[in-house]
């Protein structure tokens, strides 16, 4: 922009004006070049560093140390899973988490909004809402179910109508398990932290396992809604003691007989803080268990000896993502499992929201 | 539609259960004498600096226009730009700053849920109207990022005036990119690409960092180099200094053209006197500027809203929304092998709702496309009244400071004889016209 | 057409300009600052959305990321095998360095009584990486949790690590209550 000083400021000749133009010309055109150049550059400069950058970079430069990672018991070992998947169908409910088995082999699953019953086929009976949030199921003698809701146990009788509400004193009443005998109901109350007996007719007879040193009783470790009751064949309550790890053996009186297993994340063992979730017991007095966190079906003997799988986390896809991911949908979600007439085992996956069959495998020659 | 229905009932799940059912809590145990303890947050303990900030603010400017204008002194820039290089830099480290404020603004315009706070539309508007009164003030010592640079500042060399020229345009492109992410949510790219906040906080990325020392040494050799080619601020405020009132002169009394202030200034702001022309030459040059604008303004409005609209798309993957778009788009062609990137798995965890992702995807495309092409328009016409400026120079008599390009540092004052007189330094005065005489 | 009229007609055209502009940034200030409560905000974490991908630690503008992990312990519970605390596979159930699970050992563990241990962030060690919430999410409560600590964050205009957040799980939260906690009744200052 400096104009040559020599140059009269008012010089009056056409010439130098003209020379002027056409230096100005040369100038804008050259810093026009020079606009288009570097606008050229920036945005290649841009498309490289910026885009790029941005897009190869999945995962943190942070050290291995600092990344959870329990991949390696993600994957089991597939001779050692017993059982393989029959059927498999969706229930369309959110995160459900009660399972039950009607007399007439119907599999009941509730969730938050209420109950639905699926024909062993997949096919849903019936369906039932409901105004509480739904934590058990148990099917109840001569028909209609049991449901157990924060603060009281419904009943339901066979035509899906509300036969009773039992209220429970205490305001932290979370029954996430429910198993009915001849003689009683035992209802496995999260919250409280002890199985409550209840008659019949929904009287409390009798608490069992509260905390009692004079009778060698720990009490039970609950440390989430996940506390399960089931009456074996021997005709001892079994009760998982999901914070030790254990599944304890309890005399209807309340006697504590026996316990077995042990916390590991190996496949032998109950994985993570509190498990199993729940369990179930086949005629022979074996046992299926469940666990959270790496959603695991596996199989016991009756004296506690791990015998096998049903499924491996590897079988629960959906169930897997979510828990890599760490995000809330993992938080009070597990996997139940019942046992049908057949010996076929019910397994049912909150995250996936599924119900599978599982049929054992045809014994190797 | 699914998962807002969950949503819902998940909501009344937690309205109605006693104990929750969901993350809310479950009975801790019953300890027999063990108070569970209560979570303590430790809470901001800036409450209130926003009011200081702005205060702080104003008597800086006011000190500054005093300086450039009434005071006519270096030193007192100097020391301002200390105090507030402490203050808004090392104090405050760096943020918030005028030069940023430009996105908080743009979202703010863009975006009715989202609250500007105070300090920060005071941030942004007050320099401005300053400039529109009495020319850059803020940048000559109030601002920490031109502080910085002002004082490092050992030995400036000349930059061409064709390179200086085409170098002036990255802050208006700094400014479109910037205005464009900031209004579509995704992110402040001025921010992110500040190079000296990490010497104000005397930590971040390794990039930014190193990034700011090496634009510190340019400083020492190159006046200001980011204010002049790259703050977009600055480009504003250069603009709205076109228009001031009073802005700074070279010299306090009338000008002889000796020519003894034309190599002070480091900025390139000094222009030298221009011919004046006659008024048959005014006319045919008003003509000509008047042809000029007339093709070039719709043209390059035309031709740069284009670029706009490109470059906005190019530009998409640096929105969050804009770059989970494009992995699901991946994931979808299945070009996306496990590991999963964190993005697809977040996306995944939350429901995966493809044709919402893939709608609101669409959605943002469009807005980046119309703000492109609306940034791009008025880019364009930056560029053709640069180009015409540069064309049909104004006529100036005498030496005067560029008001665009003042920073109203003060150092011009010093080499004028009159301002010397003035202090009362006895220097001999050149004559009048000696330039030409 | 005469020099002084040329002058004074650009002198007009200036002041317009000049006024339009004062009117243009007032306005915009105005209309920012009077639309609506303009309260101050902060910078945190929505801990449903995060997925623990580490970018807290390294992505923070500060030496040791603001970051860190809280604790509700309300929600906790009071597991002897924590999950957040104990390797996967642990040699013994005791504080030995090689059972921990943080690389930095940030969290204390405390016998409170048969069979409950309390655990505590100390959060001078805590850098943020999300380990021990993965752990707790996966197995546990959710009561461990990543959050802003606003005594350490500097509140930067654009927070660095909400940019790269791949769940998108930054918001800005009004800074008289910049905490987005878990568990009802928390939230103490």
């Amino acid at each position: 922009m400096t104009e040559s000083p020599n140059n009269p400021p008012d010089a009056d000749s056409a010439e130098p004006d003209a020379a002027a133009n056409r230096r100005s010309l040369l100038r804008a055109a050259l810093i026009g070049g020079g606009v288009v150049g570097m606008g050229g550059l920036a945005g290649f400069a841009g498309k490289r560093l910026f885009l790029t950058e941005r897009e190869a970079r999945p995962k943190p430069p942070l050290g291995p140390e600092f990344t959870y990672d329990v991949s390696r018991f993600q994957q089991t070992d597939p001779a050692m899973v017993k059982f393989t998947e029959e059927k498999r169908f969706a229930t369309g409910m959110e995160r459900p988490r009660a399972l039950a088995l009607g007399a007439d082999g119907s599999i009941c699953v509730g969730d938050g909004s209420g109950l639905r019953r699926f024909s062993a086929a997949g096919e849903m009976l019936e369906e039932m809402p409901l105004a509480l949030p739904v934590y058990s199921v148990a099917a109840r003698p001569g028909g209609g179910w049991f449901v157990g809701h924060a603060g009281g146990i419904r009943v339901l009788d066979a035509a899906g109508t509300e036969a009773g509400w039992w209220a429970q004193p205490e305001g932290k009443f979370v029954p996430t398990s429910i198993a009915v005998t001849g003689a009683a109901i035992y209802v496995a109350d999260a919250g409280g932290r002890v199985v409550v007996k209840l008659d019949p007719k929904g009287k409390k007879i009798a608490v069992i396992g509260a905390r009692d040193l004079d009778r060698n009783l720990r009490g039970f470790v609950v440390p989430s809604p996940y506390f399960c009751v089931r009456m074996a064949p021997d005709g001892l309550l079994r009760i998982a003691n999901p914070g030790e790890h254990q599944i304890e053996a309890f005399t209807t009186d309340g006697d504590l007989e026996i316990a077995w297993g042990r916390g590991s994340f190996a496949v032998e063992g109950f994985c993570g803080c509190c498990n199993p979730v729940s369990f179930e017991v086949f005629p022979d007095g074996s046992f299926v268990t469940c666990e959270k966190g790496l959603p695991r079906v596996k199989l016991y003997d009756a004296h506690g000896g791990f015998s096998g799988l049903v499924a491996g986390p590897e079988a629960f896809p959906e169930y897997l993502k979510a828990a890599n991911a760490g995000t809330p949908e993992v938080l009070n979600v597990g996997i139940y499992a019942a046992i049908d007439a057949q010996g076929r085992v019910i397994v049912l996956d909150s995250v996936g929201a599924t119900v599978r069959i599982m049929r054992r495998k045809e014994a190797a020659p | 539609m699914r998962r807002a229905a969950g949503w819902i009932m998940l909501v009344c799940l937690l309205a109605l259960a006693p104990v929750a059912f969901g993350v809310e809590r479950f009975p801790p145990p019953d300890f027999t004498d063990h108070k569970v303890p209560h979570l303590v947050v430790p809470g901001p303990e800036t409450r209130g600096v926003g009011w200081i900030d702005v205060v702080v603010l104003s008597v800086g400017l006011l000190w500054a226009s005093w300086l450039s204008l009434k005071g006519r002194s270096r030193r007192g820039v100097v020391v301002l730009s200390i105090l507030s290089l402490l203050y808004f830099g090392f104090w405050r480290r760096g943020c918030v700053c005028a030069i940023g404020s430009i996105q908080n603004v743009a979202l703010g315009l863009a975006d009715p849920t989202y609250a500007v706070p105070l300090s920060v539309v005071a941030l942004f508007t007050l320099p401005l109207v300053v400039a529109l009164v009495w020319g850059r003030s803020f940048c000559s010592g109030v601002c920490p990022h031109g502080a910085i640079q002002d004082l490092v500042l050992v030995k400036p060399v000349k930059v061409p005036t064709w390179l200086d020229e085409v170098l002036r345009v990255l802050p208006w492109i700094h400014l479109a990119a910037g205005v464009l992410l900031a209004a579509t949510g995704g992110m402040f790219l001025i921010c992110k690409y500040d190079p000296f906040v990490g010497i104000f906080r005397m930590a971040g990325p390794r990039v930014m960092l190193v990034a700011g020392v090496a634009m510190l040494v340019l400083s020492m050799f190159v006046g200001r180099p980011y204010c002049r080619y790259l703050c977009p601020y600055g480009a504003l405020l250069g603009v709205a200094s076109r228009f001031a009132r009073w802005r700074p002169t070279v010299t306090p009394g009338a000008c002889t053209q000796c020519r003894l202030c034309e190599t002070s200034c480091p900025f390139g702001a000094l222009n030298p006197p221009q011919p004046v022309a006659t008024a048959r030459e005014r006319v045919a040059g008003a003509r000509r500027r008047l042809v000029l604008l007339v093709v070039l303004l719709p043209l390059a409005a035309w031709g740069f809203a284009w670029i706009g609209g490109r470059a906005a798309l190019l530009s998409m993957p640096l929105h969050p929304q804009g770059k989970l778009a494009a992995l699901v788009a991946a994931e979808a062609r299945g070009e996306i092998s496990p590991p999963l990137p964190d993005e697809l798995l977040a996306f995944h965890q939350h429901g995966a709702d493809l044709p919402a992702a893939m709608s609101s995807a669409m959605a943002l495309e469009k807005r980046f496309l119309m703000l492109g092409r609306v940034i791009g328009g008025l880019f364009g016409l930056v560029i053709a009244l640069k180009l015409a400026r540069i064309l049909f120079p104004e006529p100036t008599p005498d030496y005067e400071t560029d008001s665009g390009r003042c920073v109203s540092c003060a150092r011009c004052f010093s080499a004028c004889p009159y301002e010397l007189l003035r202090r009362g330094v006895p220097v001999a005065v050149p004559e009048k016209g000696g330039r030409n005489g | 057409m005469s020099k002084e009229s040329d002058l004074s007609r650009r002198e007009l055209l200036k002041t317009t300009i000049r006024g339009i502009g004062l009117l243009g940034f007032g306005g915009t200030g105005g209309y920012l600052v009077g639309r609506e409560s303009q309260s101050e905000t902060r910078w945190q974490i929505d801990a449903d959305k995060c997925i623990q991908c580490g970018r807290c630690a390294t992505d923070c503008v500060l030496e040791v990321s603001a970051v860190k992990c809280v604790h509700t312990h309300g929600m906790c519970g009071y597991c002897k095998l924590c999950t957040a605390y104990f390797e996967p596979e642990p040699v013994n159930l005791d504080e030995g360095a090689e059972n921990q699970l943080c690389p930095t050992g940030a969290i204390a563990r405390k016998f409170i009584e048969e069979p409950y241990y309390e655990y505590n962030i100390l959060r001078d060690l805590c850098v943020g990486c999300g380990k021990c919430v993965k752990g707790c999410n996966m197995f546990g409560n959710g009561s461990m949790y990543l959050q802003v600590n606003h005594d350490l964050c500097i509140n930067c205009n654009m927070c660095a690590i909400a940019v790269t957040c791949p769940a998108q799980a930054f918001r800005q939260l009004p800074a008289s209550s910049p905490y987005k906690l878990r568990g009802k009744g928390e939230g103490g200052k």
